[in-house]
């Protein structure tokens, strides 16, 4: 079976290469890109299994990309986690009202990053943290 | 007969009857010794002259008792009758039949008084009339007073209060410790007003005042008596002057203020912990640090390292997020406290959304609504949400619309729902970007969100509609702001600024009755005889100052007497064993009572009854009743004489007090019909030269002495 693939969007280039290192260790296929159209483009180009959206990004932010994404059926199957310093519940609560399959907020540890992603791919439920 | 004869036809004839009476005597005694038919003997002289003078005595002595009772007696009480009419103002009828035998002297008292009466009412209509547009300003003042929000105090250079307003009963958390005439410094500590004050009038010497940007004006932090709460507030010197001739001075001050004993703790704690998070925050960056110096070190770092530094980034880096949130806390509340937020209940929100239509746009909408009090900038919100219905009606092509509030734990969900597809993202965006109504200070809809610490999204609602979600904090609102201070019902008497004018005086005694401060008490009790174990039930009073009663400023208690209250005590007052089960024992209500009295003068009606029983516990309680008492009983019996009646009924009745019979034998009610009578009686004694309470005392020992020589008191 191919490996799976995830679309890591965030204008840090230092969190990039972290989650790029880190995911690939993890066994998934890892494509970054650094602003919100940058990363419609890639996903238009070749869709990703899962995309770890910053919701601060520069250009179209992480909320627009995400409606993007659930907006087009062909493209609704792409899990979506969100990852922002945004902590409060109410935070939290829009970005899943916005179709996120997962929020995580900033800073996190590698193990929560991991088992978030590998539990979407993987077809278990939405994870969202405590508020 | 005799009624009918002219007056001076009867004067006429009681000396008309001495005269013809005496001469038949004499007479009489002459005839006798002629017909003795021999020269009289001295001893015949004798007996004879001692009988014509014994018949003259009982002559006369007869006319006098006849004269006292239907002439001296009526003229006397004509006379009290009048002086009650043209000093206290009474209305009362001179009783019929009081001068039955003084021909026409009744109906002529009677037509002086009904003609005084009219003039009198004529003249209180023309003030009253002349008054109604002050009083009027009047009432404005005090209704201003009454709604304002901080506490007010006005004071004289005394530290008299001349006026305050319930707020600040409530913030002082006082009931009966404050009041007209009586010092501020018995309910707030006094050193930083004084301190204020000084600062102020040295301000004012140096004429510093007229370039100083808060003027005559400066700010105070001071604490209640009790030290349980702290008060801000500003205090300013007042101007004015004493008499029309005097120079412009200092006359007292006002005293604006309000409770920041919550604010302050929460200061304090708010310090506190930014203080803590703050050097935490400290020492784990200097871990990270030193972390990161370890792993860039040239040379290799073993497996133990690696597992240590790993530890120290996870562990710190969750701690330091955790004290960022609490920091993100901080700093929220800091804003929305900058911010004012009001509660504003569910309901009302929606319908003033709904009646906003800034753009005239033709909308329907529903309304649904939990009810709940909301806690926002409730101006904001509106227009905020008004611009939302405005921009989803064009993007969706809509008109209908619902607004639904939804409560939450803790927060409400406002939702504007349509039939339609959810509003994208940028264009909600978009419409946050815009700047609201000019007159919010060209705030945009994301200002109102990060004000309100809020978020909003379009989500789809189910049914092919979509809503936008605007979550709302929710308070429970404490509509009981009180605290437990008392609230007066009836509109009291909170100023009174005659008190400015007051003067100084060194001694009590020679101060006039009219400036005293009085307490009129009555009490209730289990029987007359405290010597044999009887005590009090109920106390009440009502302070009297400038003359003027106050009906804000009354103490009305219950007390638990530690006996049980004879039925046919109950009979009299209505007090029953029932109704003081859960009173307080009578050292502490005296206690309280005596906080009320402070250093007023006591009146009571036949005082020396309640006295005793007042100082009865007095001891027990800790406490001195050592002010001046003054007696209505012996004051009237001063004026009206000793041998009149002088019960609460007839001297209220000689006033033309009205009690209502409900309240007669209530301590309140009685306390109430004493001070109206002691008023009167002010003026009477006034008017009889007694001006000071060192000669109200001095005729009331007279009168006390009287009345014990006579076995009635």
């Amino acid at each position: 079976m191919a490996s799976q693939s995830i679309l890591v969007v965030d204008d840090e280039p230092g969190i990039r290469l972290y989650l790029k290192r880190l995911l690939g260790n993890a066994g998934f296929t890892v494509r970054t890109a650094a602003d919100g159209d940058e990363a419609v483009a890639a996903i238009e180009a070749e869709p990703p299994d899962l995309v770890i959206l910053d919701v601060m990004v520069g250009g179209r932010d992480g909320y627009e990309i995400c409606e993007t994404i659930k907006k087009n059926p062909a493209r609704a199957g792409i899990k979506v986690v969100m990852l922002s310093a945004k902590s409060r519940a109410i935070e939290i609560e829009k970005g899943m009202a916005l179709g996120a399959d997962a929020y995580l907020t900033k800073p996190f540890s590698m193990d929560e990053l991991r088992d978030t992603v590998r539990g979407l791919l993987n077809g278990e439920t939405a994870a969202e943290p405590e508020g | 007969m005799l009624e009918r004869l002219s007056l001076r036809l009867r004067v006429f004839l009681f000396f008309a009857l001495i005269a013809v009476g005496g001469s038949a005597a004499i007479v009489a005694a002459m005839v006798h010794l002629g017909r003795l038919g021999e020269a009289p003997t001295i001893d015949d002289l004798v007996l004879m002259g001692g009988a014509g003078i014994a018949v003259l005595w009982a002559l006369t002595t007869w006319t006098w008792l006849k004269f006292d009772e239907h002439v001296a007696r009526p003229i006397l009480a004509i006379c009290n009758h009048l002086k009650a009419v043209a000093h206290a103002g009474a209305e009362g009828e001179i009783r019929a039949g009081t001068a039955r035998y003084l021909g026409f002297l009744e109906p002529a008292v009677r037509e002086i008084t009904t003609a005084l009466t009219e003039t009198r009412r004529e003249v209180d209509r023309t003030i009253a009339a002349a008054t109604a547009a002050s009083e009027e300003q009047k009432q404005y003042l005090a209704t201003i007073l009454r709604d304002l929000q901080q506490g007010v105090v006005i004071c004289n250079r005394r530290h008299e209060v001349l006026l305050y307003n319930q707020r600040a009963l409530e913030i002082l958390h006082v009931a009966g410790d404050i009041g007209l005439g009586r010092s501020f410094f018995g309910v707030v500590t006094e050193q930083s007003f004084r301190h204020a004050l000084t600062r102020l009038e040295n301000r004012y010497r140096t004429a510093r005042y007229l370039d100083h940007p808060d003027g005559l004006a400066v700010l105070v932090i001071a604490a209640t008596k009790s030290g349980n709460y702290t008060l801000k507030g500003r205090v300013s010197l007042t101007l004015g002057k004493a008499g029309p001739d005097a120079e412009e001075a200092p006359m007292g001050y006002v005293v604006i203020f309000e409770d920041v004993t919550d604010e302050l703790a929460a200061g304090i704690w708010r310090d506190r912990l930014l203080h803590d998070v703050t050097s935490d925050m400290r020492q784990r960056i200097a871990n990270l640090a030193m972390v990161g110096d370890l792993l860039t070190m040239e040379g290799e770092i073993d497996a133990e390292e690696k597992a240590a530094a790993r530890e120290t980034i996870q562990e710190d880096g969750r701690a330091l997020a955790e004290r960022l949130d609490r920091l993100d806390q901080i700093s929220s509340d800091l804003l929305s406290s900058a911010w004012p937020m009001t509660q504003v209940q569910s309901k009302t929100l929606l319908e003033l959304i709904r009646e906003r239509r800034s753009e005239g746009r033709r909308l329907r909408i529903d309304i649904a609504v939990a009810d709940v009090w909301l806690h926002c900038d409730s101006a904001a919100i509106v227009e905020f949400v008004d611009r939302l219905l405005n921009r989803t009606a064009v993007y969706s092509k809509t008109e209908a619309f619902e607004l639904v509030i939804t409560a939450r734990d803790r927060r409400a969900d406002l939702d504007i729902i349509w039939q339609g597809e959810p509003v994208s993202v940028r264009a909600l965006e978009t419409w946050l970007d815009e700047r609201l109504d000019e007159g919010l200070g060209a705030m945009t809809g994301t200002d109102v969100l990060n004000r309100h610490k809020t978020e909003i999204w379009c989500e789809p609602a189910g049914e092919g509609r979509s809503r936008l979600r605007l979550p709302l904090v929710t308070v429970e609102f404490d509509t009981n702001k009180g605290r437990g201070a008392v609230r007066l019902e009836a509109r009291p008497e909170f100023y009174d600024f005659d008190l400015f004018a007051r003067l100084e005086r060194d001694s009590l005694a020679d101060t006039p009755l009219r400036d005293l401060t009085y307490v009129v008490f009555d009490t209730e009790t289990t029987g007359l005889e405290p010597s044999k174990g009887d005590q009090m039930v109920q106390i009440a009073g009502v302070r009297i100052v400038n003359g003027r009663m106050l009906r804000g400023e009354v103490f009305n208690s219950l007390m638990h007497p530690g006996r049980a209250i004879p039925r046919v005590s109950s009979e009299v007052h209505g007090i029953t064993d029932a109704m003081v089960a859960n009173a307080d024992p009578i050292t502490v209500v005296l206690s309280r009572f005596h906080r009320f009295v402070g250093d007023a003068v006591l009146v009571a009606h036949n005082a020396a009854f309640d006295m005793k029983f007042l100082t009865l516990k007095q001891d027990e309680a800790g406490l001195r009743f050592a002010n001046p008492v003054l007696d209505t009983v012996l004051l009237g019996a001063a004026i009206f004489g000793a041998d009149e009646s002088l019960t609460l009924d007839t001297l209220a009745e000689r006033f033309a007090i009205k009690i209502a019979a409900e309240e007669r034998h209530t301590a309140l009610g009685d306390s109430l019909a004493t001070g109206h009578t002691f008023l009167k009686l002010i003026d009477l004694l006034e008017a009889g030269g007694i001006k000071t309470l060192r000669e109200a005392i001095a005729i009331s020992e007279k009168q006390a002495a009287i009345r014990r020589a006579q076995g009635r008191y």
